[in-house]
């Protein structure tokens, strides 16, 4: 979790402060060393630049309208926050098997588990687990996904990996450290 | 907005600014205290700031919790 979380009981909003330098993470490729006949390319998620978290937000609220609300930056000396703020949703769980057929339904692809693709729209949606999505009514609200725009090697990627009818496994660089309650 | 970005197609969304006004209004009121089961639910953790301000050798810090 790269962000601390407080709520605002007169507007009824979230608001999230990054930490850490932590920006959330951001999807792509990474080649691997192995031989010749082994698949290279690994879906990896990277720690994210303080402008590709604000892109992702960004992207968020063209999914999502009125998703996201940049409240400002914290100057810190060494240390830099993003301030942003959601409105609160009903928490109404949703199970993974629900997710895949909702994404299905919105047309998108299954690439890895918790990521999607539509190609329409050069849509990819990822980190889309039980505790980013709740459910309303017959719709879920993605409120802590990870949208992008592939492109290059990562689009061909994707497009590589759908054609040939695989799903591949996220690896994960987070440097997010953990830590216990005051 | 990057080269890339200008030539992508436009984004069909997911929940459209209706929708939103519709989930939004829909809301039950909760206490302060599902609030705060909520964050932590999400979180993973408990929701006790991150981080504090603190000295260490006379300078002020931010340090983890």
């Amino acid at each position: 979790m790269e962000h601390d979380i407080y709520h605002d009981f007169a507007t009824d909003r979230y608001f999230k402060v990054t930490r850490d330098g932590i920006f959330g993470l951001s999807p792509g490729i990474d080649l691997a060393l192995v031989s010749s006949d082994m698949e290279a390319r690994r879906f990896h998620l990277w720690e994210a630049s303080p402008i590709e978290y604000l892109e992702r937000l960004h992207l968020q609220n063209e999914l999502v309208a009125g998703l996201n609300r940049l409240e400002g930056i914290l100057d810190q000396g060494d240390d830099l926050a993003i301030v942003t703020s959601q409105p609160r949703f009903d928490i109404v769980p949703v199970t993974l098997a629900e997710i895949d057929d909702w994404f299905a339904a919105q047309g998108f692809e299954k690439v890895t588990a918790c990521g999607y693709y539509r190609a329409e729209d050069n849509l990819g949606v990822f980190d889309a687990h039980a505790k980013n999505l709740v459910r309303f009514e017959h719709d879920l609200i993605p409120f802590d996904v990870i949208p992008c725009r592939p492109a290059g090697g990562f689009l061909k990627f994707i497009a590589d990996t759908l054609a040939l009818g695989h799903t591949v496994i996220a690896v994960r660089t987070v440097s997010t450290s953990p830590r216990s309650a005051e | 907005m990057s080269p890339i970005q200008a030539s992508q197609p436009p984004v069909k969304p997911l929940l459209n600014q209706e929708q939103m006004a519709r989930i939004l209004s829909s809301r039950r009121s909760i206490t302060s205290e599902e609030v705060y089961q909520q964050m932590e639910a999400h979180m993973g953790r408990p929701r006790s700031p991150g981080r504090k301000k603190t000295f260490v050798n006379g300078r002020e810090v931010w340090v983890c919790c």
